[in-house]
């Protein structure tokens, strides 16, 4: 924790082999967060560099009440969505039909899945179903809480959260469809 | 239902934790950047004092390097600089002259013809016979008087080298690494 500190201290003088170390030691992480929200790498990249910006410049707001990590991944997760709010409100505007099954093996279907291939069907979602999709399912939020992050009803975010299922759903037939085909 | 899928999302959750992908090379340099884009302004008003935080590497070495030169050179330039002195006294016979202009010609070589050695410096007697030339590079130099012409104490227009030899070639040279403290140079009266 003291280190910590004194890395967080070092960062606020603007010592820039602190910040260095800040990222060495949080971008892989961070990384990892990005490439799930974005539609695809470069996107990744850029959520990467902006999150990273924002985390140095808010710095001095952190007030040592929560973990770093935990700190760092929140503002990740609001620069993924600032970052793509013009693609959001665009799909927050379709209407889903609710009550549709998203199917009960879905999920143990796609934990089968290596991590790339994993990130890869998140990325293709659209980027309602992969924000409320990624707030959820991977990050813990509630329905309401991602209903208040992103200014959208909780319905909304359920039967965003549904559709997401339902793409998944899919585009793992059709993975296991073609795996199938070429053991054939 | 709910509850299988929380189990599922905790189990995803732990997946994606250990999901470190290597961010993409550069990144780190395109923060950076950035970072240095955004402190620059902020930066310069800083800087009110120049010599403000002079002990820092960035400054101190610098001025150590230009301390350090900056001495080298004042001691070459020590080394170098024209610090000689050649004074004497001139006569006719035993008499001092009264008028006349004493030359100094700096030679490097002691065979080489009167007419190729520059002329370095010339300056006028004394009422007593004595001259001095002062800051003068280190060398060999031959000297030359010239009495002029004083009726009063009858002085003819006479002249001669150190070594009281009347032509160059048979004069002696004056060395500023055995320097004497007066240089004395007798013209002949009567040629």
């Amino acid at each position: 924790m003291d280190r910590e500190k004194d890395l967080i201290e070092r960062c606020l003088r603007g010592d820039p082999v602190a910040q260095k170390e800040l990222y060495d030691r949080y971008a892989r992480r961070m990384y990892g967060v990005c490439l799930r929200f974005a539609a695809h790498n470069l996107q990744a990249q850029d959520i990467l560099q902006e999150g990273f910006i924002r985390v140095f410049s808010k710095l001095k707001q952190f007030r040592f009440k929560s973990p770093l990590e935990a700190w760092i991944r929140v503002i990740f997760i609001n620069t993924a969505i600032t970052l793509s709010k013009k693609e959001l409100r665009y799909c927050m505007r379709e209407p889903l039909t609710a009550g549709f099954e998203a199917g009960s093996n879905l999920m143990d279907g796609f934990m089968k899945l290596n991590m790339d291939d994993m990130v890869s069907l998140i990325q293709e979602l659209p980027a309602g179903y992969r924000t409320v999709f990624n707030l959820y399912v991977i990050e813990g939020y509630s329905h309401k809480e991602i209903g208040r992050k992103l200014g959208i009803s909780e319905n909304t975010s359920k039967s965003q959260l549904l559709g997401a299922k339902r793409s998944l759903r899919k585009k793992l037939l059709e993975l296991a469809n073609s795996d199938g085909r070429e053991r054939r | 239902m709910e509850e299988k899928d929380d189990r599922v999302s905790r189990q995803l959750r732990e997946q994606f934790r250990g999901f470190e992908p290597e961010p993409p090379a550069g990144s780190w340099e395109a923060i950076r950047r950035r970072l240095d884009g955004k402190r620059a302004p902020a930066e310069a008003p800083r800087e009110v004092w120049p010599l403000a935080n002079w002990w820092q590497p960035r400054r101190l070495y610098p001025a150590l390097a230009i301390a350090g030169l900056f001495l080298i050179t004042l001691f070459i330039w020590l080394a170098v600089k024209p610090s000689h002195q050649i004074k004497g006294q001139a006569f006719i016979d035993q008499t001092e002259l009264t008028k006349g202009t004493a030359y100094l010609f700096r030679i490097h070589d002691k065979q080489a013809p009167y007419d190729s050695v520059g002329l370095l410096r010339k300056t006028e007697l004394d009422s007593s016979g004595h001259f001095l030339f002062e800051d003068l590079p280190s060398g060999s130099y031959l000297l030359r008087i010239h009495t002029g012409h004083d009726e009063v104490n009858g002085q003819r227009d006479l002249h001669g080298y150190y070594g009281d030899q009347l032509h160059w070639d048979s004069a002696r040279l004056l060395s500023t690494d055995h320097p004497q403290d007066t240089y004395v140079i007798r013209i002949p009266k009567n040629r």
